[in-house]
């Protein structure tokens, strides 16, 4: 088990790879987790947009991006994140007040056309993606 | 929740205290709990991190804008201190170099040199090339002083085609080396766009005095490249103190003809004679200074520094306006009416060069209501064969005036049957020295007769200048000579003396 995986969402298929961990939930959404105390650099998000082409092809996916117990996000890491084309939205979720504030870091970054937003639990994350008129 | 006593706060405090002391690079950690406390703390150093690359961005800017005004400014004082056409030094950068070269020699070490040249006779490449042609000749005469010089010679061109060159520490014998090596070079033919151009230099040369300001060795350069200039052109003069005072009585004389002019210069007058009978047929102005110390001064000590100072366009027009009313006044006047004579004067290479001078003639004869035909104005060879467009122009419309053009000095300049058929003269003066030897070479008296028939096979008619006895009168006439001038017939007259032989005889000499 990846630290932090929410157990009510069956994994249809899973990957994992220097420490991130993604899962392709049904309608094209995939669940990725940072590893907690990880110092996220632009590696974890090089990693995840692969993870990404090899889950889902070409096809543009929703994702729940999971960083509870995060230490840190740099700079290029943030850069990194905001460059991967293939999502359509984000939807960030953490639990503490040190994950709200890195999440809302990561929200800071300019986006070309992905939705984004942050949340405390996967449910809400979940529903909110499935929303038609999410905004 | 966060107590008062929760030691976070007070770390927390420290770092932003380092923070705003300037200490960027401060971070706090977080604690495992994660709480708001450790948001704000996290916040704090994201904040910090955002400062610190705006900041260090901001300090790269300032380096990079830095570098750029740094670079710039280097290239507006290169730009300053540099001539643009030659890529030498101009005369700003040459004043500072002899300032520090002068400092430099002031604890006992030897004294620097200046060279100041000018070219001899680029304003004809100029005129006769075009200024582009000339520009080409600047900037390779800049390569060849440059060429001439050592490495820590400084060459600089101070303005048209006057350049210099300061070696900053440097005995009489080496400057002397160098000035005479420039010399040699410059005298070397020039090759522009297929064109073979001879440009020589005058030089001067002043080896400075401890104390002496850039100022006084410029001025004392200049003034013994005048003197080499004066001298033949194409040598190096080194400074004398004499040339200063000789140059301080010319500046004075500058001032003095400048005054003179209408008020001190008056018109001497010499005839021209018909040989054959004897009679007046003309008259030659010629101008003199009544100076009120030195007294007569004679045209050949103030012509050439009116001719550099510009003033011989006034000076040339004072004496057309002043010898074509003489002659109004002599056909008037019922004592000397009977005769009828032309007015000759002499015009300067400038006066060709002046537009103006066509409309001065002009203006003249319509004052004195003269028949343009009276006037007959007297050039030189090189006036003429120098010329360029303008000068063409310049006697094309004196002659459409109807006024009369001759060749003064005939045989001592340039001289080709060519040249002799396509100048649009009349007549030619031809010179005194041609009948000097008349009487003790048997060959002249052919020779004469043979320049006769040149002249007249190119449909001009002479006179001959210089006679100064009865047997050169009776030769020329013999020869077939129509026109004569010199001292056997008349001395150059003032008016009063003139116009009494006038009033009381027909024939000369009397």
């Amino acid at each position: 088990m990846v630290p932090g995986a929410v157990p009510e969402i069956p994994d249809t298929d899973r990957r994992q790879a220097a420490g991130i961990a993604c899962t392709l939930l049904p309608n094209l959404t995939v669940r990725a987790v940072l590893p907690r105390g990880a110092d996220v650099t632009e590696a974890h998000f090089a990693q995840l947009r692969e993870q990404l082409g090899e889950l889902t092809g070409d096809r543009r996916v929703a994702v729940v991006l999971r960083l509870t117990g995060i230490a840190s996000v740099s700079r290029a890491a943030r850069a990194s994140y905001a460059a991967i084309s293939s999502v359509s939205a984000w939807a960030m979720v953490g639990e503490s007040p040190v994950d709200r504030l890195l999440g809302h870091f990561l929200l800071g970054a300019e986006f070309s056309s992905a939705q984004a937003r942050y949340f405390t639990s996967d449910r809400e994350a979940l529903d909110w993606l499935a929303r038609p008129d999410r905004g | 929740m966060i107590n008062d006593g929760d030691p976070r706060l007070a770390q927390l405090l420290d770092g932003i205290v380092r923070l705003a002391s300037g200490e960027l690079h401060a971070r706090m950690e977080i604690s495992e709990a994660r709480d708001e406390l450790d948001a704000v703390i996290m916040g704090t150093n994201l904040l910090a991190e955002d400062l610190q690359i705006i900041y260090e961005e901001l300090e790269q800017r300032v380096q990079s804008r830095t570098r750029l005004l740094h670079e710039a400014h280097q290239e507006m004082q290169r730009m300053a201190l540099t001539d643009s056409l030659t890529g030498l030094y101009n005369r700003s950068a040459l004043v500072n170099a002899l300032n520090k070269a002068q400092t430099d020699a002031a604890d006992g070490g030897p004294q620097p040199a200046l060279l100041l040249l000018d070219l001899d006779g680029f304003k004809s490449i100029n005129d006769s090339l075009g200024h582009s042609m000339g520009d080409h000749v600047l900037a390779i005469v800049g390569q060849r002083i440059r060429a001439c010089v050592r490495d820590e010679d400084m060459v600089a061109r101070l303005g048209g085609d006057e350049f210099a060159v300061l070696l900053p520490a440097s005995t009489p014998a080496q400057a002397a080396l160098v000035g005479n090596r420039i010399l040699d070079s410059l005298n070397r033919t020039i090759e522009v766009d297929g064109k073979n151009i001879k440009c020589g230099a005058s030089l001067g040369l002043r080896i400075a005095d401890r104390g002496e300001t850039s100022e006084d060795l410029l001025m004392e350069a200049d003034i013994a490249m005048y003197a080499s200039k004066a001298d033949g052109r194409n040598k190096l003069r080194v400074f004398e103190p004499a040339m200063l005072h000789a140059r301080q009585l010319r500046n004075q004389l500058v001032g003095e003809l400048r005054e003179a002019i209408g008020t001190q210069l008056v018109l001497f007058y010499q005839p021209v004679i018909e040989l054959a009978t004897g009679r007046i047929e003309g008259v030659e102005a010629l101008v003199r200074w009544q100076h009120p110390t030195r007294g007569l001064v004679m045209p050949d000590e103030f012509i050439p520094i009116a001719e550099e100072t510009g003033l011989i366009s006034e000076l040339g027009k004072w004496v057309l306006t002043t010898s074509v009313e003489q002659l109004r006044r002599w056909r008037t006047a019922s004592e000397t009416s009977r005769h009828d004579f032309s007015m000759r004067i002499n015009i300067s290479a400038a006066d060709l060069q002046r537009l103006e001078f066509i409309e001065d003639v002009r203006d003249a004869l319509t004052a004195s209501a003269l028949d343009p035909a009276l006037l007959v104005l007297e050039l030189t060879e090189s006036a003429i064969i120098q010329g360029n467009e303008l000068d063409r122009y310049t006697l094309a419309s004196l002659r459409q005036l109807g006024v009369g053009l001759e060749i003064d000095d005939f045989g001592t300049g340039y001289s080709s049957i060519s040249y002799l058929r396509r100048l649009p003269v009349d007549r030619v003066k031809v010179d005194r020295t041609l009948l000097t030897a008349l009487g003790s070479d048997p060959a002249q008296q052919a020779l004469i007769a043979a320049i006769l028939h040149l002249i007249r096979a190119c449909g001009l008619e002479a006179v001959w200048e210089g006679v100064e006895n009865a047997e050169q009168a009776e030769h020329l006439r013999s020869t077939g000579c129509v026109s004569g001038q010199g001292y056997f017939f008349s001395r150059p007259l003032p008016e009063a003396e003139f116009t009494r032989r006038l009033a009381t005889q027909d024939v000369w000499p009397a």
